[in-house]
């Protein structure tokens, strides 16, 4: 087996001193599972590379079945990681920079650290050794002569193909999770915002009194800066919000679906907002009128006026869902990107990237494009009869 | 007694006068025909009958009492009367449901919604049109459905801005017998707009001459257009009107001499008096003389050129003055000018006669 250099790093579990609970795993939880009671929560804030490892994976069953507890991974930087234990948003951390962690439990933030793993970085390959880097010492120069030598070579769109094919459940527990989450969002979204933006619309055609016009622009040009709010931003926002330390903390709503869902209902309201005012805002001052001579109340034209829009609030809901299918740095933040509970396409396609499993990303990239180019041609068809009929 | 009674009706749009001190009377039952050039208002004053727009100044009584704009009572009134406007307006829905508009938002019953529609294409030729799309119809075909959405309703007054602008005469002549038969026998009070002399004279009892935002005259059509005052003669600039004497030929159409040594040949047969009219559009413009079966040629020179966007007027003197209008692409194709030969072609049937 050949064998690059050594590298040596600590890795260290904290304990979070806001959670006082901690003893109570040590001494009361017993191996005795309890399938009566909702299963507690243990959350482990950790680094990319613990995680990318594999290691948790092996790991956590065997945890979770001997202490009857639910755990869950979230992985960012070290520095996000203890940021987030800081916060009351992490029961554990599991990260290596022995600096930050002794200021961390020095700060108070943390009420024990034990150094658990050191990690030694180690090239496996085929015993015939293709490339030749047997007896190597410098890691780079092995990676190079592997990469000269193309022998790593393997192709990502079979791999791709093959896990669509085999309907792999972690691929089908994702996409299940992203529809979910647009699909809720777009619902809600909906209902909140077509009102709002036909209001907004049907606002234009009334008389030109100076304070209407003034509200109307101001409450139209809210609107369109929030259309480009990047949701990174929002979900730094929803995340502050429902930080443990934060107003709405003790919803404990942070790293849930419900979480992803309210970030995304923020970029998803401008969105609906706008189109449907502008949909509505753009049928001819004719119909209004036509509505109006026929004898139609001011109730029935504004229905009229929105019956006649249909095709732009259609508009609205494909635009929306395509935004908040394809979203992901908000709801990483917001979410978490745990694995079988908050992991959807986007947030899985950056992670396997990040691992250099882009055969995965891609199957996952495919199935995004799939599920959104299903949704555009069923919305399409819709637009196409609506004109026709 | 009078339907419509209006007095010193005024309308400003920022500023502009479009309508000037404006009285009439419409009495019930009556088909009265607003007459004038393009932008003399008509639209306007219609829009004002129909309660769409409040008048800047001026009252107008519907039935006896004098209208005010509070919603409920607009409300009530408009939905007494009925409108078809010039520029065809659809919603985008099936022929049924644009024509069971007007009784869906009265709430009436399935049966009677059904019974009513079924009546009113019958009465529009629209037969098997119900499940269409109103935005797939041709231009004729959507008036006529716009015409049954304000006749289902059942109103005591038509309102009407130039219903057969711009159709063909299949769609026209329909449209025109729906007119008189509803106000023959459902004694539906009409007041229309149309620069269609022979339409006004046809269909419409009295005629008001609307010229600049004024009424210039009131009366039969007869009275209207054979009294020649200053104004009419503004009009006549504008739209091709000449009065003379004619003479039925032997070939059954008749000869108007309008003097200055221009005779026209109409697809009519009337002699004495009469008053011919020509629209600018109906008229085909040309630098040489056209092989044609058009009856009318005249030879003449451009006097005047007035740019209107996409269409362009020229004036031409062939003894008489004509205002021909052609489009912008066809004016620069032929590179016009002032004092420019250049000859006139119309038919016998393009001519109306009073």
């Amino acid at each position: 087996m050949p064998v690059a250099h050594n590298f040596e790093l600590t890795h260290t579990l904290g304990f979070s001193s806001q959670e006082q609970e901690l003893a109570w795993y040590d001494t009361q939880m017993s191996p005795a599972t309890n399938l009566s009671q909702p299963l507690e929560r243990l959350r482990l804030a950790t680094t990319t590379s613990t995680y990318d490892s594999g290691l948790l994976d092996y790991l956590t069953p065997i945890f979770e079945k001997r202490y009857n507890v639910k755990v869950e991974i979230i992985s960012v930087g070290t520095g996000q990681a203890l940021e987030i234990a800081k916060r009351g948003d992490a029961d554990l951390v599991l990260v290596h920079a022995k600096e930050l962690e002794e200021a961390f439990i020095r700060d108070g933030y943390g009420v024990h650290r034990v150094g658990v793993m050191y990690n030694d970085f180690v090239l496996i390959g085929p015993i015939s050794d293709p490339a030749g880097i047997r007896g190597m010492t410098n890691a780079t120069g092995a990676f190079m002569k592997i990469a000269k030598t193309g022998a790593a070579e393997n192709n990502p769109v079979f791999k791709a193909f093959e896990l669509i094919i085999s309907l792999n459940p972690e691929v089908l527990a994702i996409t299940f999770l992203s529809l979910q989450v647009s699909g809720t969002t777009v619902l809600l979204g909906s209902a909140m915002s077509i009102p709002l933006g036909a209001f907004l619309g049907l606002k234009s055609f009334r008389g030109k009194r100076p304070l209407i016009e003034f509200v109307n622009v101001l409450s139209r040009s809210i609107i369109n800066t929030f259309m480009g709010l990047p949701p990174v931003v929002v979900g730094l926002a929803v995340y502050l919000l429902l930080s443990a330390s934060g107003p709405l903390g003790p919803l404990q709503l942070l790293y849930t679906p419900t979480a992803m869902i309210a970030a995304q209902l923020i970029m998803v309201i401008p969105i609906i907002t706008g189109v449907t005012m502008a949909a509505v805002g753009s049928v001819d001052k004719a119909i209004r009128e036509r509505a109006l001579s026929l004898g139609a109340t001011e109730w029935q034209t504004a229905l009229t006026v929105l019956r006649e829009a249909r095709m732009g609030l259609l508009t609205a809901i494909v635009a929306a869902f395509g935004a908040a299918i394809s979203e992901v740095g908000g709801i990483m933040i917001v979410g978490g990107n745990i694995r079988w509970s908050t992991r959807v396409l986007t947030t899985a396609i950056v992670y396997e990237t990040e691992l250099g499993n882009f055969g995965v990303a891609m199957a996952l990239g495919m199935v995004l494009l799939a599920f959104a180019f299903a949704v555009n041609l069923a919305l399409t068809y819709l637009q196409v009869k609506g004109v026709k009929r | 007694m009078p339907l419509i009674e209006v007095q010193n009706l005024c309308k400003e749009y920022s500023g502009k006068k479009v309508l000037k001190d404006i009285s009439l009377r419409v009495q019930s039952g009556e088909i009265f025909a607003v007459i004038g050039p393009n932008g003399a208002g008509k639209t306007t004053l219609l829009r004002l009958l129909a309660l769409l727009d409040e008048p800047s100044s001026g009252a107008i009584s519907f039935d006896g009492a004098r209208v005010d704009y509070f919603a409920k009572s607009r409300l009530a009134l408009r939905r007494r009367m009925g409108m078809v406007f010039q520029q065809t307006v659809l919603f985008n829905m099936s022929v049924f449901d644009n024509v069971a508009y007007g009784l869906e938002i009265r709430g009436e019953d399935r049966r009677s919604i059904e019974k009513k529609v079924k009546e009113t294409l019958e009465l529009v030729q629209l037969v098997g049109f119900e499940r269409r799309n109103a935005l797939s119809l041709s231009g004729g075909e959507a008036q006529r459905v716009a015409l049954a959405q304000s006749l289902v309703i059942e109103p005591e007054l038509l309102l009407l801005d130039e219903p057969t602008a711009n159709l063909d005469p299949r769609n026209v002549s329909i449209i025109e017998e729906v007119l008189s038969w509803v106000n023959r026998e459902r004694k539906v009070t009409l007041v229309m707009t149309t620069h269609n002399m022979s339409q006004a004279e046809n269909l419409a009892k009295r005629v008001g001459l609307l010229i600049d935002g004024k009424i210039e005259g009131i009366g039969t059509a007869q009275e209207v257009f054979g009294a020649p005052s200053k104004q009419l003669m503004d009009f006549a600039k504008l739209e091709n009107v000449f009065s003379g004497n004619s003479i039925i030929l032997e070939e059954g159409t008749s000869l108007i001499d309008i003097s200055d040594g221009v005779q026209i040949e109409a697809a009519v047969r009337k002699s004495g008096r009469v008053t011919v009219f020509v629209r600018p559009e109906d008229i085909i413009l040309s630098e040489k003389p056209m092989i044609s079966s058009a009856r009318n040629v005249f030879k003449g020179r451009v006097v005047g050129i007035l740019d209107l966007g996409p269409l362009v007027k020229i004036r031409v003197d062939a003894g008489k003055e004509f205002v021909v209008q052609i489009t912008k692409r066809s004016f620069n194709d032929m590179r016009l000018n002032i004092g420019s030969d250049a000859f006139l072609t119309f038919k016998a049937s393009s001519v109306q006669v009073v």
